[in-house]
């Protein structure tokens, strides 16, 4: 059992700390993208007027003729704006417009936090062979926490909180490890178990219902429709059936559209919608999701995204991810250190440690990279939001060759050494970056989504320069 | 203690894991589709779902299983069984696939 | 604001729970070089604790009730043995190894 849980853990675990780490990045993906458009800092939150509606609704109307496949967000309190928006393979991208009047906001073009979502769900590489890797990743998960459970489970109840820092090495790490093992072992089944289960069909396409990938880059719109019926009435008469302030997609489709429920309005994310003529604006049909299967789908995803979820909530699955990252991230070392005595000097073992480099910290400093190249790129650069993920898997791909360099060389403890350092220094300057690269009133009169993001990076470049200073005088 | 140390490297070969993993894992997914395919012919209701959700959590069970299962013989599978993997799986498959037309009958 | 109030009470809760597990366990007393406590008081707050932290958890919706304690549990769990680890390391410096009968 031992062997399963060391080389699944290992081999599993590098796919699954990138999942984690993104993962719990895109727990905040909305407020990540408004962090990406400081150019919103400026606009307050107002109620969405009926004459913005139905004027963006005329710009939909506009795109989809010219074959985009465009649709509609509605303002939220997570997102008080309206968007259009449409899918470019990996992200939804498009423009902002101001809710009272539907005039555009001129923002910069980022995929924000939507990058972290799509290389958590498949790596970047979907809608196939991504998504089949990190669903048999999250069977691998399933499998190392039965492993690990069968391994300590004469100990787990005795051994609860046991952490030795003073004691070896190995020892520490070991019990950094089960630790954190134990006490997050209802979230890490709970997600690896949903997120297997929601993308399960990838998994046994035999049995129907395709890969349950994005649609892909080109989707003609279908629709040569000139002109919408007025999108406001159709709004009322949905909230009406839904309830006040629950729609919050407008999807459009075969000269219809759909006023669909925003996933934020229920625990069971179903996608119900009321549709409406496109050419008249009547109501056509009520669609509630009611089959069990489709309900039970909605219950995992609803559980597994939590898009539902009060903001402590979210804090405390953010908490809980990187928590999981930081567990298989020790995992990973355990099997090195393992192996480093007798198998040091090995290419296999140097890969190794290069990848698990590359994964633990070079990633976050990735993350950190794009959010840097986000504020510094300037805001009309052709194909922007192209070169900000070009710049995230530029500077991963650094990390990983200076991993590589340093794994190879006589002295590895220096890489991560190096690569704590390279995090402190870039998180603990989100927060000046911030402040030098937007222009806000009253920067310290009120606690916005921008310095929720610039603390949380400050308190990880703390954490990552101890870490550091631990790691130099040892 | 040389004797000791020497016995248990013998016991736990790479090779012997390896090709144990490999046959868990085929086993697993086999496992995995004929849960799918018995829950779902003939059922309605909730019924295939039961059956959707408990093969995701029979799967990994079965790898444990698998990995229980005490060492066979002196611990070593020989390096013969590696070619004979791929006509095990396949037979393995077929076994399977004539269950499941068996249980839609 | 409700939410979160509940959610540092519950917290709390869990913690004094975990901590008085850990402090039960002479395992742990060894290993973190702690003087032995009085066990009653300890059970009780291991017993009674969790469930407070679960009628307050409950004053959310249900979905949201379940996730936050079991979420609760787990930061407390880093809360409570990174206060045992510190207590341990002051420990160690008062009555240096050896000096100290458990």
């Amino acid at each position: 059992m031992g062997w399963l849980h060391e080389w699944i853990g290992f081999l599993g675990g590098l796919v699954l700390v990138v999942c984690f780490t993104a993962g719990s990045l895109a727990l905040f993906d909305i407020e990540l993208t408004r962090w990406m458009q400081p150019e919103l800092a400026r606009y307050h939150p107002a109620p969405l007027s009926d004459a913005a509606l139905d004027k963006v609704g005329g710009i939909v109307a506009q795109m989809r003729q010219n074959g985009r496949n465009a649709f509609i967000t509605l303002p939220t309190p997570r997102d008080p704006i309206l968007r259009v928006l449409h899918f470019n393979g990996h992200a939804f991208l498009g423009t902002a417009y101001s809710p009272t009047d539907g005039f555009p906001v001129l923002t910069r073009p980022t995929d924000g936090g939507q990058l972290f979502f799509d290389l958590h769900h498949s790596l970047y590489r979907g809608p196939f062979w991504g998504n089949m890797v990190t669903e048999i990743a999250a069977i691998g998960l399933l499998i190392a926490v039965g492993s690990g459970l069968i391994i300590h489970f004469r100990s787990i109840i005795p051994d609860l909180l046991l952490f030795r820092p003073f004691a070896s090495r190995t020892r520490a790490w070991m019990d950094a490890h089960i630790l954190a093992g134990l006490l997050f072992l209802p979230f890490m089944v709970m997600m690896a178990y949903t997120g297997a289960v929601i993308h399960g069909p990838r998994l046994f396409p035999m049995f129907g219902g395709g890969h349950h990938g994005r649609p892909g880059l080109h989707r003609p719109s279908g629709d040569s429709r000139a002109t919408y019926a007025p999108l406001s009435p159709m709004l009322h008469e949905a909230e009406k059936i839904f309830g006040p302030a629950t729609i919050g997609l407008i999807l459009f489709e075969n000269g219809t559209v759909s006023m669909t429920r925003a996933d934020s309005s229920s625990f069971v994310l179903t996608r119900d919608h009321a549709v409406f003529s496109a050419q008249d604006g009547t109501l056509v049909d009520v669609v509630r999701q009611k089959d069990p299967s489709r309900r039970l789908g909605g219950i995992l995803r609803g559980l597994h995204f939590i898009r539902w979820a009060p903001l402590p909530l979210r804090w405390l699955y953010f908490l809980s991810g990187i928590a999981g990252s930081a567990l298989m991230s020790a995992g990973l070392i355990l099997f090195l250190m393992k192996h480093r005595d007798r198998r040091g000097s090995r290419f296999l073992f140097r890969l190794a440690e290069t990848l698990t480099m590359g994964v633990t910290t070079a990633l976050p400093i990735a993350c950190l990279g794009y959010l840097w190249a986000n504020r510094l790129f300037w805001s009309d650069l052709p194909e922007r939001a192209h070169w900000e993920i070009e710049a995230f898997f530029l500077v991963w791909a650094v990390g990983l060759v200076h991993a590589a360099w340093r794994s190879f060389g006589p002295t590895p403890l220096r890489g991560w050494n190096e690569h704590f350092v390279l995090f402190a220094s870039f998180a603990l300057t989100v927060l000046p970056l911030d402040f030098l690269t937007r222009t806000s009133n009253g920067y310290l009169s009120s606690f916005d989504v921008y310095k929720a993001v610039d603390f949380t990076a400050f308190a990880f470049g703390l954490l990552a320069l101890f870490i550091h200073r631990r790691l130099a005088t040892s | 203690m040389r004797k000791s140390s020497n016995n248990k490297r013998r016991k736990s070969p790479v090779l012997f894991w390896t090709v144990r993993l490999l046959l868990g894992l085929a086993l697993v997914y086999l496992c995995g589709m004929g849960m799918l395919d018995a829950f779902r012919t003939g059922h309605k209701g909730p019924v295939p779902i039961a059956g959707y959700l408990g093969a995701f959590a029979v799967m990994p069970i079965v790898l444990l299983v698998v990995f229980s299962l005490p060492a066979l013989g002196r611990g070593r599978v020989p390096a013969l069984l590696l070619p004979g993997l791929l006509p095990s799986l396949l037979l393995c498959a077929r076994i399977a696939t004539s269950a499941g037309s068996f249980l839609h009958a | 604001m409700i939410t979160l109030l509940i959610l540092a009470l519950s917290l709390i809760c869990w913690g004094i729970a975990l901590g008085a597990h850990a402090l039960l366990q002479p395992k742990i007393l060894r290993a973190l070089t702690l003087p032995a406590p009085r066990r009653g008081t300890l059970r009780l707050l291991r017993l009674v604790m969790p469930f407070c932290a679960l009628a307050l958890c409950l004053q959310l919706e249900i979905c949201c009730a379940v996730l936050s304690w079991f979420g609760c549990f787990s930061l407390a769990g880093i809360g409570a043995s990174a206060t045992l680890t510190l207590a341990s390391l002051r420990q160690r410096r008062e009555h240096p190894a050896g000096t100290l009968a458990v």
